[in-house]
């Protein structure tokens, strides 16, 4: 009696395994030639630096030439201060954003559209990154 | 969950009927399937991809099981209760640097029934010797089929699934060359099985807004209809009533 259970039971684990199964896969090779033109304007402009006594307001325009903007961040530092999906936009900076007074980077990512026409691409799910960066030089320290 | 139900059922008839069996016999091969309805539907759900995917195979012979607990009588006749697994399935994919979408059938029948066996050919003894026989089941079947879809990409991940599953009335008929030894039995089964074509029922699909619908078009029947093969071995638990008489 016990063996039959034992058989049964052994049969009914491995048949499990038997479920059908086919791992192979039809690898498309894909080359895009998409490389557009990135820029971006500021009311920064061309400064080595930009000290903030109080607050600034940043404007930008990103251009892509035959593009598609997805979204584009702005740090300070390591630190996430704003998203924005419209091609120009605006922030107030102030030293809300620091902790210690002295010299930062502020850096926009502006992520578009890559255009390859892979997968991830038609979701909406592969961009082309463009980065360009400004020092802030910041004066006042205002405690949180 | 409905393997464990199936388990416990085939349990409860083997714990049942050990006391009134002779023996059992387990059957490993492999199945031809029909499945024309799924491979349509398959072709439909191919068309909907956003990528021109590439269709592996169509459901292959695959695997067949058999098991089959019997009792036997003075003139070889051998009926009893039997039970089965079939599966095969299909495959599609797309694959690129950015990510991967696969497209899956996974067919899975359970079947349940009774079964009768007649000697056609018997050369020496049951004890020692070789023998020919024909047998036949009717069978009441589960099929389930779980259809799935995939798309991993780095940023997305879309998962969909659908199961269909329907109650279909099957009926094997085949022969049985088989060596017999003391105790145990050993030889090859083959026959067709004859699905009755009932229509599949449809579930829901499980992503609430799936970038393609795997919902069929149309009514879609079962057909597992197709040849089977196997190496077959039987156990005899209990003296044949030939044995006793002697």
């Amino acid at each position: 009696m016990k063996n039959i259970f034992t058989v049964f039971l052994l049969i009914f684990l491995f048949s499990s395994s038997c479920y059908y199964s086919d791992p192979s896969t039809y690898e498309v090779e894909i080359v895009s030639d998409y490389n557009p033109s990135v820029e971006v304007l500021s009311n920064l402009g061309i400064h080595d630096s930009v000290a903030i006594l109080d607050s600034l307001l940043f404007e930008y325009m990103i251009s892509i030439d035959t593009g598609r903007l997805y979204f584009a961040d702005l740090y300070i530092g390591n630190l996430l201060i704003y998203r924005s999906e419209s091609l120009s936009d605006s922030i107030w900076i102030d030293p809300y954003y620091i902790t210690v007074p002295g010299d930062y980077t502020l850096t926009m990512l502006a992520y578009y559209k890559s255009y390859s026409e892979s997968l991830a691409d038609l979701y909406n799910a592969e961009f082309i990154v463009y980065d360009t960066a400004w020092t802030l030089k910041f004066y006042n320290e205002i405690s949180r | 969950m409905k393997k464990i139900y199936c388990f416990l059922l085939v349990s409860v008839v083997c714990a049942s009927g050990y006391g009134q069996f002779n023996g059992f016999s387990v059957t490993g091969g492999i199945g031809t399937f029909a499945l024309s309805d799924l491979k349509t539907y398959q072709d439909a759900l191919v068309s909907r991809l956003p990528f021109e995917a590439r269709q592996f195979a169509y459901f292959p012979a695959y695997t067949n099981l058999r098991i089959n607990l019997f009792k036997e009588s003075s003139s070889g006749l051998e009926y009893g209760f039997v039970f089965a697994f079939s599966t095969t399935g299909t495959h599609a994919n797309y694959t690129d640097y950015s990510g991967s979408l696969n497209l899956d059938q996974r067919v899975a029948a359970y079947q349940g029934g009774v079964s009768l066996s007649y000697p056609l050919l018997l050369s020496g003894n049951r004890e020692k010797g070789f023998g020919l026989s024909a047998y036949g089941d009717l069978r009441l079947a589960f099929v389930r089929n779980n259809v799935s879809s995939v798309i991993n990409t780095l940023y997305y991940f879309e998962s969909n699934e659908l199961n269909l599953s329907a109650l279909s009335p099957m009926s094997e008929l085949g022969l049985q060359a088989l060596v017999h030894f003391n105790k145990i039995s050993t030889g090859l089964e083959g026959g067709y099985l004859l699905d009755f074509n009932r229509k599949f029922s449809t579930g829901d699909q499980s992503a609430f807004d799936p970038s393609f619908s795997l919902r069929p078009s149309g009514d879609i029947r079962s057909g597992m209809s197709g040849f089977r093969i196997g190496l077959k071995v039987i156990f005899k638990i209990l003296p044949t009533i030939s044995e006793e008489l002697n």
